[in-house]
């Protein structure tokens, strides 16, 4: 039994770098991200024996994760949806002034997303699960998971105003931006 | 028919943004630069406060053991 525990705890400890960055991609802050994290961890350790051995491990931690992630989000709501138009507003004009989208912007931009549609993005589009495990992992269908993809990225480039790839230009400074604290978007 | 407020936002703008007519461009540097980002974190070495959290649930489970054997 020892020597289960040990190696779900090695487990986890191989899980970790793929939950921060859903947890940093999901919330747009580092330090809510850790905490994020560190519940999920908690979470696991004291669910372990509800894990099935052979199950996709990285799957059932994700879903602790949003699961985390929407509770918290819930108790935030209201303070979400006060700032939520005056920050696109503010985000689409700063693109129309600069022509140019660097990650503070895309950052931003996603943090702008409903959670949902930022989510299923994400899922698909960096953590690299399939539109079928994402929805076990969000708890819908999968017809769900395909238009809150096809909504995020619309609703990315509206806000970013993407036209072309030109509009990317090469990123020097996305190190330097994703390895400090961002102020988060409630401040701006 | 289930009509949300992002797809009846999604007609306004007729530039590149359209729902289901994105250009394959801005899909593509949308996608490259979410997995940019979300590389940079991923393949950051594990923080030490998570090893060390890890741990002290290990050790904590053990004492548990002991103290009831």
């Amino acid at each position: 039994m020892m020597q289960v525990k040990a190696s779900f705890k090695e487990s986890l400890v191989g899980a970790i770098p793929n939950l921060r960055a859903f947890a940093v991609t999901l919330t747009g802050n580092v330090d809510r991200a850790d905490d994020l994290v560190q519940e999920t961890l908690v979470k696991a350790w004291s669910k372990s024996d509800s894990y099935e051995e052979g199950t996709h491990l990285h799957a059932w931690l994700f879903t602790i994760l949003r699961n985390t992630f929407y509770s918290e989000f819930r108790k935030r709501k209201r303070e979400v949806e006060d700032t939520d138009g005056s920050i696109v507003a503010k985000l689409s004009s700063h693109a129309e002034q600069t022509g140019k989208m660097d990650l503070l912007d895309f950052k931003d931009a996603l943090t702008q997303l409903p959670p949902d549609q930022r989510e299923a993005l994400i899922l698909v589009g960096a953590s690299g699960f399939t539109c079928e495990e994402a929805s076990v992992i969000c708890g819908c269908a999968v017809g769900t998971i395909k238009s809150r993809v096809n909504r995020a990225r619309s609703k990315l480039t509206q806000i970013l105003d993407v036209e072309s790839g030109d509009d990317f230009g090469p990123d020097p400074t996305a190190q330097a931006i994703l390895s400090t604290n961002l102020p988060d978007a409630k401040a701006v | 028919m289930e009509m949300t407020s992002d797809e009846q936002a999604g007609g306004d703008k007729s530039r590149g943004a359209v729902r289901g007519k994105l250009s394959t461009d801005a899909q593509d540097k949308i996608g490259e630069k979410l997995r940019g980002m979300y590389e940079t974190v991923a393949t950051e070495p594990v923080p030490e406060k998570f090893l060390d959290l890890l741990k002290s649930l290990e050790e904590a489970e053990q004492g548990q053991k002991r103290d009831e054997e």
